[in-house]
């Protein structure tokens, strides 16, 4: 059994941590897949997932060298594991904090973890450089259940990178993460998620953001590879003057099936949040993004938005967009849109008149419908490597242009 | 085995054995699964057999398994109430307006006989 | 909006004790010619039903009909989504009661705030006791039969259901429940079961009808009744409005209302279907309501609804020709203790097929607007267009607006937008108006009936005029 037979641990687990291994244990055996009657999980069918059947794997993690140690010094960025030792009260008090178990994918994560990641930034502090980890999943059909804990003090200020690889496009396996992030009041963090597993992959993520007192984040999220599980990225806006903007792209090709589930939530006044999403699916990937927007009574003057745009290149294509309101107070802006189309004829027709070939000319149209969503973050190397990564990825669905 | 031929290709189809002609009087209908789907098979008032997919075009619901009307060769489907006519596999009400898959079914040898 | 102070009390245990409460002195009913008694008990049973459809002597098929809508309402479960609908107990309704019965109730009975609405929109003395189930004709009647004689000679025909299944049994059996059938959701069936009244409108080919056909004038027995059924089929070429309600607000005890409305729009025809709903705020509303547009054709939903205690209706149009079009344009206004959950669904199912929806909601005093909608482009309607505009107005702190869209697109040339959004007046555009004399009241109003505007400029002329006023006095407060 892969699960117990990982390589030697020399790090012994506090209390508390194997006490949670045990109730994620319990709940795992509990709580059963979701079906596709259960909200949330019409447009995604998982009838030929068999979680058991995949033995608990640690993967190859890269980029963690930059691990630095002290709770009250500099920035720290530890190996999960050593940091629950090392930083008890940080990783005890947070650990958890944010995502319920109470979910089959969390429970599983909570029993199996044994990668993962603290970035840990203490009060008025910076993290110099963007943390960037690459976390590969190595044996095929196995599971790789990955933990990640983001913790900013108030007032601190960090960048986050996270690649999740699969070792070689035939690799079969499931990756189920977690990931939480909790920004601090006035703290400031950038969080780029870039989902990369092969196209034989099952992919699990619950990942959850709380902002504080004028808080902000700006979360980047891919999705490229896996042949089907779902994301879900919720954030919610705890403190008044918290702002949160979020950027998504996926890129489907073959019989991928990728979902997005997301969550604004405004608990307090003045807040924003600004959502935006946009997918290409060729031959017959399909796609569903569901997206809510909540706004709780007295979370007065919130501004929330939330769009999410597709672009079908195939007959067999198709995309599925689930946007929701709820709102419960009223000085609030709040609007949503949606949209699905085909590559525009009249652009199409435009280009070609001016000599350019076919594919070349729609590759520079869809590749203009993606460079928007670059153009939502600031100048620099995030919007640079944005751009490239979404250019290589179209590039891999239009391999004439 | 019959062999039908569409365009540059010869598609054979496959028959399978649904039961006995006498398992299946006027009136009844008789489940099969065939390559993963189920397909119901129908003996109508005019005597004659007729077959279609266990799937409502609306809604996935069990079509096959609802009210069977064998006089006016019609079932209705469970979940939402379409009326589907069993012999072209189109709805005769909403909400479904697509029609659903026929198959060929008949007796030889004093048995049921369905390709699919 | 008005909450009527002696019959129905907002609070809902009691309001659910009421619910058929005062139908005691109505427990039976005579037709004085043949001195037939029967007695209509509480509760619906297959004797109930068997009833019902021997009193109007129906052939064998709609009774046979009715009995198996009746097994199906009762095998369904109650759906769990929507608004609150736990509290109805199907048990303690009476599902038939006959018209003429209803008219003894008395002005006394009627709630003062539906009086004082009365007064607030200068509504005449007949139509008030009409409004009310107080008078027992409404005194159009003359109006009425000219309309009647002006139609005859097109060929139209537009009279009550029960009597359109009497002299026009072909027709009817032709198209009855193929467009909602019986098992498509409980309230289906339950009309289906118990229907009584409603308008059965047939419209031939190439005709167009110039007035619109209003329900309101239509005289019989079971004018606004509680399971009304309408069946409306224009041929090729045909165009008619239909309008039924109105904005002065209905004040039913029947607790229930569930109606059910079928449209076939033949190739080329047109039919704009306009509801005013005001119902009082003691009333479920529960409606199915969908039409069929073939090749050509032009289907418009126009859905305005003001009261009940709780709505749910979804108009749909299943586009199934190439180049049908189909519109919704749907308003909400949910006051204290109301529950608008409304919206629309457009399937297209052909080539080159084209809609819209517009919705807009208001909600104040902690009522709630939902807004429900489907929008569905499936397999082979190739070239289709649509754009879906939701908007929401949020008065005050304690009101609640839901926006829950569904989009499925199967074809990868669809052409789709949609968009939401959910605010509170503008302060820029208060200002700009104040700035102007008016003050903030006067200034909220004209804010809002420039909101609605794009939907009340389609409603005929006198809706459009009483639906502002309604409005300006929701929005004085002055109504409950």
């Amino acid at each position: 059994m892969g699960r117990d037979s990982a390589a030697p641990v020399a790090i012994t687990e506090p209390d508390w941590l194997t006490e949670r291994r045990r109730k994620g244990a319990a709940l795992t055996s509990e709580l059963a897949l979701p079906g596709q009657k259960q909200k949330g999980w019409e447009f995604t069918d998982l009838t030929g997932l068999d979680l058991d059947a995949y033995p608990a794997s640690e993967g190859r993690i890269e980029g963690l060298e930059a691990g630095v140690d002290a709770a009250e010094g500099p920035p720290v960025v530890l190996p999960l594991r050593e940091a629950a030792e090392r930083l008890p009260d940080v990783v005890g008090e947070r650990f958890g904090s944010l995502v319920s178990s109470d979910d089959p994918f969390v429970a599983r994560n909570e029993r199996d973890w044994r990668s993962g990641v603290l970035v840990y930034v203490p009060r008025g502090q910076r993290l110099d450089k963007p943390v960037q980890l690459s976390i590969y999943h190595e044996d095929g059909g196995t599971a790789l259940d990955w933990r990640a804990l983001i913790v900013l003090e108030e007032g601190a200020e960090a960048e986050v990178w996270e690649r999740y690889v699969s070792d070689g496009d035939e690799s079969e396996g499931l990756f189920n993460g977690v990931v939480e992030l909790s920004v601090g009041a006035g703290a400031n963090l950038r969080y780029v998620c870039e989902q990369e597993l092969s196209q034989r992959s099952w992919v699990f993520a619950t990942q959850r953001a709380e902002l504080e007192r004028d808080a902000s984040l700006e979360w980047v999220a891919l999705g490229f590879g896996a042949a089907r599980g779902k994301v879900r990225m919720e954030t919610k806006l705890a403190g008044p003057g918290s702002s949160a903007k979020v950027t998504g792209a996926y890129l489907g090709a073959g019989a991928q099936h990728l979902d997005f589930d997301t969550t604004q939530e405004h608990a307090a006044e003045h807040t924003t949040s600004d959502l935006a999403f946009r997918g290409v699916l060729s031959d017959r990937a399909t796609a569903v993004w569901r997206g809510m927007i909540r706004v709780d009574p007295g979370a007065q003057q919130t501004d929330a938005f939330q769009e999410c745009r597709n672009l079908l290149l195939s007959q067999k294509a198709h995309a599925d967009a689930i946007p929701g309101l709820e709102i419960e107070a009223n000085d609030v802006r709040c609007t949503h849109a949606v949209a699905v189309a085909q590559v525009d004829r009249e652009q199409l027709y435009y280009l070609r008149s001016r000599g350019l070939p076919e594919p070349r000319a729609k590759r520079l149209i869809i590749d203009g419908f993606l460079q928007e969503l670059a153009e939502r973050t600031a100048e620099g190397p995030l919007r640079s490597a944005l751009s490239s990564a979404l250019d290589r990825r179209l590039g891999e669905l239009l391999p004439e242009a | 085995m019959t062999s039908t031929s569409t365009d540059d290709e010869t598609v054979v189809a496959e028959s399978i054995t649904v039961c006995r002609a006498d398992e299946l009087p006027v009136g009844a209908m008789r489940l099969i699964e065939a390559e993963g789907r189920k397909i119901g098979v129908f003996r109508c008032g005019d005597g004659e057999l007729y077959a279609i997919e266990d799937r409502c075009s609306h809604d996935d619901g069990p079509l096959a398994e609802g009210e069977f009307d064998a006089a006016a060769c019609t079932v209705e489907c469970p979940r939402h109430g379409s009326l589907f006519d069993l012999r072209t596999g189109r709805p005769k009400t909403l909400p479904a307006f697509q029609p659903v898959e026929t198959f060929e079914a008949r007796v030889e040898n004093g048995e049921v006989k369905l390709d699919h | 909006m008005a909450t009527p102070e002696t019959k129905a009390p907002s609070d809902d245990q009691t309001a659910l004790k009421e619910i058929g409460a005062d139908y005691a002195e109505r427990f039976g009913f005579h037709d004085p010619e043949t001195g037939y008694a029967y007695k209509a008990p509480k509760g619906l049973s297959e004797q109930v039903v068997r009833d019902i459809s021997g009193y109007k002597s129906e052939p064998d098929w709609m009774r046979e009909f009715r009995l198996k809508a009746l097994e199906h309402f009762r095998a369904r479960p109650t759906p769990r989504w929507g608004g609150n609908l736990a509290q109805i107990d199907w048990e303690n309704i009476h599902y038939f009661v006959r018209a003429s019965e209803k008219n003894s109730r008395s002005w006394d009975d009627v709630p003062d705030d539906i009086k004082k609405t009365f007064d607030r929109l200068g509504i005449p003395e007949a139509e008030r006791k009409f409004l009310s189930g107080v008078g027992a004709q409404y005194e159009s009647e003359v109006v009425y039969h000219q309309v009647r004689e002006d139609l005859e000679k097109q060929g139209v025909i537009f009279m009550d259901m029960d009597s359109g299944l009497r002299e026009h049994e072909d027709i009817v059996r032709e198209y009855w429940a193929t467009v909602i059938p019986p098992n498509d959701n409980k309230l289906a069936a339950l009309n289906s079961a118990v229907w009584s009244g409603g308008s059965f409108v047939y419209v031939p080919a190439g005709v167009k009808v110039e007035m619109p056909l209003q329900a309101y004038f239509r005289i019989n027995t079971e004018n606004m009744g509680q399971f009304e059924r309408t069946l409306i089929i224009a041929e090729e070429g045909a165009d008619v409005h239909y309008v039924e309600g109105c904005t002065a607000p209905v004040y039913s005890t029947d607790s229930l209302h569930s109606a059910v409305v079928e449209i076939v729009a033949k190739p080329g025809a047109k039919v704009r279907y306009t509801t005013v709903q005001n119902w009082s705020t003691n009333v479920f509303n529960l409606v199915t309501k969908r039409a069929v547009a073939q090749e050509g054709a032009t289907m418009e939903w126009i859905d305005c609804n003001l009261g009940s205690k709780l709505t749910m209706k979804y108009p749909s149009i299943y586009l199934l020709g190439p180049e049908a079009h189909g519109e919704i344009l749907s308003i909400a206004f949910a006051g204290n203790g109301q529950h608008q959950d409304a919206g629309g669904k457009i399937i297209h199912g052909a080539p080159k097929t084209t809609s819209s929806i517009f919705a807009k909601s208001i909600s104040k005093d902690g009522g709630r607007g939902t807004y429900r909608g489907l929008l569905e482009i499936a397999k082979g309607a190739t070239e289709a267009r649509s754009k879906v505009v939701c908007d929401a107005l949020l008065l005050d702190e304690e009101s609640r607006s839901d926006t829950y869209p569904t989009i499925r697109i199967d074809e990868s040339d669809a052409n789709v937008g949609h968009e939401a959004s959910v605010s509170k007046i503008g302060e820029e555009q208060l200002f700009y108006l104040q700035a102007h004399g008016l003050d903030e009241e006067e200034a909220s109003k004209m804010i809002v009936n420039g909101f609605i505007e794009p939907i009340t400029k389609e409603l005929p002329m006198e809706y459009a005029v009483e639906m502002n006023r309604l409005i300006e006095l929701q929005m004085e407060g002055s109504i409950g």
